[in-house]
């Protein structure tokens, strides 16, 4: 009579020190024991092979589901979508500045400390631009205001009074000053449909920008005051 | 514990797989699941049918669970990493098969890991003797034993443990399941013999 038992003990690790060596001793020394222990491994392999086939069947049986994966790499290829447009529009805004970006780099050839101040020719001029230059607009506008009422006829007071006009963000009034001055035929220099197109791009109101590229196109054309900047603007709008 | 719609990480895998029973079976097949679209992967990759691939697959997922249970898997790459290597190694057997079709080979009993528990002087005694068996004859008798006993002997050789056993066929105890799988044992080691 086979003892199953304690072949299978042996092989799950339940026997005793002595009973283990028993056990491997006969094993070398009784061929019936060596023969239930290799009949013990062929069964057990055989009944695996079996049991893994039935399991194989019934998977095989079943229909192949659809990947399940994570949305995680969607999720982030979209992120990384987002950021690259959002970099490449940074790129691009950052390259083609607005037309009301660029008026600002132009004005502020022409405005603040360091500007080009075209030769003040009174005191009361020099006052206006100094406070002008200081970033105190109001009083300048005030000075300049009543200096242009007193000398209407001094193109560098119209100019300066426009130039502040258009910093205090009064559009619609700079326009008129700089028409005004465009209107004179008397002087050698005349930036004033420069400084309305300036004021055009700045103020960006539908048909500003297209008007500007005109007024610049015959500021060009007439190479009047301001003539080289326009150039130069025109190239970037 | 299953967490609801999440993918169990491989320590949990581990652990359902190694608690046997129920438990097992159902990680088995959430298993499978988890990972049979590498059957699709796997087909348009090496050119097999679906059927083989699938094949494939069933062969590597069945192959890393013996690896699970058994304490074999080692956990130096993770489940599926091994998966897919397994999966990829099945795939070229597959291949193989159908340019040399194998299939006709004759096949003797796969030798066990546990003959490396054998003393150095009994394994090859044992092995030569294990050759003797013809597998098929074998597994044909296995498969004329009564459904229960069938069962059983499949459980036990799928490493499933007696505690398992008593609970699936409905035993009082594992020593009781234990006796009587023994007892098929004995059964089937008489039917091979007729």
């Amino acid at each position: 009579m086979t003892d199953w038992n304690l072949i299978d003990d042996y092989f799950a690790n339940r026997l005793s020190g002595d009973a283990r060596t028993r056990f491997e001793q006969a094993l070398q020394t009784d061929p019936d024991v060596a023969d239930a222990v290799a009949f013990y491994l062929a069964a057990r392999s055989e009944a695996r092979q079996e049991a893994q086939d039935k399991r194989r069947a019934e998977w095989l049986g079943r229909p192949i589901p659809t990947p399940q994966r994570s949305v995680w790499p969607y999720v982030l290829a979209a992120a990384a979508s987002v950021v690259l447009l959002l970099g490449l529009a940074w790129v691009f805004w950052s390259q083609n500045p607005s037309p009301a970006e660029l008026a600002d780099s132009y004005i502020a050839r022409h405005t603040g400390p360091g500007a080009v101040t075209m030769g003040a020719g009174t005191d009361s001029l020099q006052q206006g631009l100094d406070l002008a230059n200081r970033g105190e607009l109001a009083q300048a506008d005030t000075l300049l205001t009543d200096l242009y009422g007193r000398e209407p006829t001094q193109s560098d007071v119209l100019t300066q009074l426009g130039l502040v006009a258009l910093r205090r963000g009064q559009y619609d009034r700079a326009i008129g000053l700089f028409q005004t001055l465009s209107a004179r035929t008397d002087l050698y220099a005349n930036p004033g449909l420069y400084y309305e197109a300036l004021t055009r791009l700045k103020r960006n109101e539908p048909n500003d920008k297209k008007l500007a590229k005109a007024l610049l196109q015959t500021v060009i054309r007439r190479n009047l005051e301001g003539a080289a900047e326009a150039r130069e603007l025109l190239e970037q709008l | 514990m299953w967490f609801s719609a999440q993918v169990p990480s491989d320590a949990q895998w581990i652990e359902e797989l190694r608690a046997g029973g129920t438990r097992r079976r159902q990680a088995e097949n959430r298993l499978y699941d988890q990972y049979a679209y590498l059957i699709r992967e796997g087909a348009r990759k090496h050119r097999l049918d679906q059927e083989q691939t699938a094949t494939a697959y069933a062969d590597a997922l069945l192959a890393l669970i013996e690896q699970v249970v058994s304490g074999r898997f080692e956990g130096r790459s993770s489940l599926k990493t091994y998966l897919y290597g397994l999966f990829s190694n099945k795939c070229v057997d597959q291949i193989r098969r159908k340019t040399t079709n194998r299939e006709s080979v004759h096949q003797g009993v796969e030798i066990d890991g546990a003959l490396l528990q054998l003393p150095d002087e009994s394994r090859s005694v044992v092995q030569q003797l294990i050759a003797q068996y013809d597998a098929g004859q074998l597994r044909q008798r296995l498969r004329l034993l009564g459904e229960k006993c069938q069962s059983m002997l499949l459980a036990w050789g799928d490493g499933f443990s007696d505690d398992d056993i008593a609970q699936q066929q409905g035993y009082n105890s594992s020593a009781v399941a234990k006796t009587s799988r023994l007892r098929c044992l004995d059964k089937l080691r008489e039917l091979y013999r007729t």
